[in-house]
């Protein structure tokens, strides 16, 4: 298996954010993650890129255990991840932030620095290279923290919530970039994602937290009819057809 | 290595008048010379201390409060050593050796110890070492201090060309490590952490990196203020005082570039000259009032330091 989570578990006192959590998904896969705030989508994306430690349970990567590994080992493990709180290098200029992530896989400068720049080019930010990232829009962050996660050359890519904020023509086009990534990189995504016409349309699997604990697990079809879900998350006036 | 320090002489032909005008200094015959000639080894320490310091602070984001212990380590072991008649070489070598360790240990406090709290740990340690150095009479001769045998002496002009060279080495130095991945891997500390974490930096790694460069570079201002003082006492080199001096430097010339400590020369020059026309006396206590103000002005109104007035909006780091 490509992408295996079993049992994990991870409570802040009394509060259980991951309550035994199992899934899996193969290589090549766009895979969701919904569910409603505080189901613990977050604390799960953070114990798989190594910034919380979970009480129990083991993930493993291509077969190998990466469950206790250091952040910058579960990246050079192959699993780059985005921040909910969008994370960025404020005074470094675009080109260096990406820069920072090409140098995961090239030590040398002159390759890093190739690599950096054909990533820039596959996100659409080439022009823009010399601006401080502060400087930059919203969006174009965006797509630097995406580009700098890219740079790393992941095979897996966690994004936690990252059309969160966008216009609806912004998400179509991060949407068609995810999309090429996954086509022409062979980057495997797992997103967690609000914005359910993203996760309908673009996922061949989802997966619904909700109290910490998996409520259900299917293709975007399976999941708006499955009564739970409908209950705890999409509510009853939720109308599937609307996001075809 | 020499095609890189010609691209860089190249890049900044601004340097290479001072440079020149600074290398034929010495040969001009003015009564007051000698005193130019102290005011500018003066100030060159300082250019090279606060480099060092700019590596910690400016590059990674490492309040170091304590700078003056790399320093001080670095006269003290130095010193030690040619009381033992060795090869200046070997005191050079034996001072980094030990700040290495020292910077180890340091680089290894700050990937658990943030912010204010590293500051503060930076700030202890450089205490202890003074106290140590105050209470170890056996080794260190307590406040007396320890003076350097006479058989390391050098005249003024050679000491004001070592001082030129390490200063020009510490600039190339600084430029060369910021432009390697070295450098991008400093600044990505300095500014997110658990971003540089999820792109694959080793945190720790870098950080001990850093500390160890700057640690090898203060020492080497401490070896160089043996040979230029001839001793050393722990007030001198062990107090806050020397710390604040180097950060000063840092802050009025542009912390986090290169080229801004040369700038922060100037308040070096001014405390000196100040303290040179006062005196000592009932208004000795008048140059820190002024670089106090001078300072605070600076930071208020170019918070970038007096790099920011020459590169207008060009990047910070
Ligand atoms: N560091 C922490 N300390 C204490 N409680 C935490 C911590 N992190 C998360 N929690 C709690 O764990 C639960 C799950 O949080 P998590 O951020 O994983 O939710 P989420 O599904 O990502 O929610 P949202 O959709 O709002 O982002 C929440 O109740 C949250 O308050
Ligand atoms: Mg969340």
């Amino acid at each position: 298996m490509f992408f295996e989570v079993s049992g994990i578990t991870k409570s802040y006192g009394g509060l259980v954010a991951n309550s035994d959590i199992s899934l899996e998904f193969e290589e090549g896969a766009i895979v969701g993650l919904i569910g409603p705030n505080g189901a613990g989508k977050s604390t799960l994306f953070k114990t798989i890129s190594g910034y919380v430690v979970p009480d129990r349970g083991r993930i493993a990567f291509r077969g190998a255990q990466i469950s206790g590994l250091a952040p910058h080992r579960v990246c050079k493990a192959g699993i780059a991840c985005t921040f909910q709180d969008a994370k960025s290098f404020p005074k470094l200029e675009m080109f260096e932030t990406i820069l920072v992530g090409a140098y995961c896989r090239h030590g040398n400068k002159r390759r890093a620095s190739a690599r950096a720049g054909e990533i820039i080019d596959f996100v659409g930010l080439g022009g823009k290279e010399s601006q401080m990232t502060e400087r930059l829009n919203m969006f174009d962050r965006k797509k630097v923290e995406l580009a700098a996660a890219l740079a790393t050359e992941p095979e897996l890519l966690l994004l936690d919530e990252l059309f969160a904020g966008c216009t609806p023509t912004e998400v179509v086009e991060l949407l068609k970039l995810l999309k090429k990534a996954n086509e022409t990189l062979g980057v495997t995504l797992f997103i967690i994602e609000h914005v359910l016409k993203v996760i309908m349309s673009a996922c061949q699997k989802v997966v619904v937290l909700d109290y910490g604990e998996v409520l259900d697990i299917g293709t975007p079809d399976e999941i708006v009819r499955s009564k739970k879900v409908v209950a705890a998350y999409l509510g009853e006036d939720y109308d599937a057809s609307q996001y075809k | 290595m020499g095609g890189k320090a010609k691209d860089f002489l190249m890049g900044n032909k601004a340097v290479i008048v001072p440079l020149l005008i600074l290398i034929a200094l010495p040969l001009v015959q003015i009564d007051i010379m000698a005193f130019i000639l102290n005011l500018l080894i003066v100030s060159f320490m300082y250019v090279c201390l606060a480099q060092s310091w700019n590596i910690l602070a400016g590059f990674c984001g490492l309040l170091s409060m304590g700078h003056c212990a790399f320093f001080g380590l670095g006269a003290y072991i130095t010193i030690m050593v040619l009381n033992l008649h060795l090869n200046i070489v070997w005191a050079i070598l034996a001072a980094a050796a030990a700040n290495m360790a020292l910077a180890y240990i340091v680089g290894a406090i700050s990937v658990r110890v943030k912010d204010i709290f590293f500051a503060m740990v930076t700030l202890a340690l450089a205490q202890l070492l003074y106290n140590l150095s105050m209470q170890w009479v056996e080794v260190t001769r307590g406040p007396r201090g320890l003076i350097m045998p006479q058989i390391y002496m050098m005249d003024r002009q050679t000491l004001f060309y070592i001082a030129l060279a390490m200063t020009a080495l510490f600039v190339f130095a600084i430029h060369v490590i910021r432009e390697s991945r070295m450098g991008t891997m400093f600044v990505a500390l300095r500014e997110n952490e658990d971003l540089a974490k999820s792109l694959g930096v080793n945190v720790a790694k870098w950080k001990i990196a850093a500390s160890v460069v700057s640690a090898v570079m203060a020492s080497l201002v401490g070896s160089y203020y043996v040979l230029y003082i001839r001793s050393v006492q722990p007030p001198a080199v062990f107090t806050f005082n020397v710390t604040m001096k180097i950060m000063i430097v840092a802050f009025v010339g542009g912390k986090g570039t290169v080229k801004g400590p040369l700038l922060g020369a100037v308040i070096i020059i001014l405390d000196e000259l100040i303290r040179g026309w006062l005196g000592g006396g009932r208004y000795s206590g008048l140059p820190g009032i002024i670089y106090g103000i001078i300072l605070a002005l600076v930071i208020l109104f170019l918070p970038n330091g007096l790099i920011s007035i020459f590169r207008g909006r060009r990047k910070a780091a």
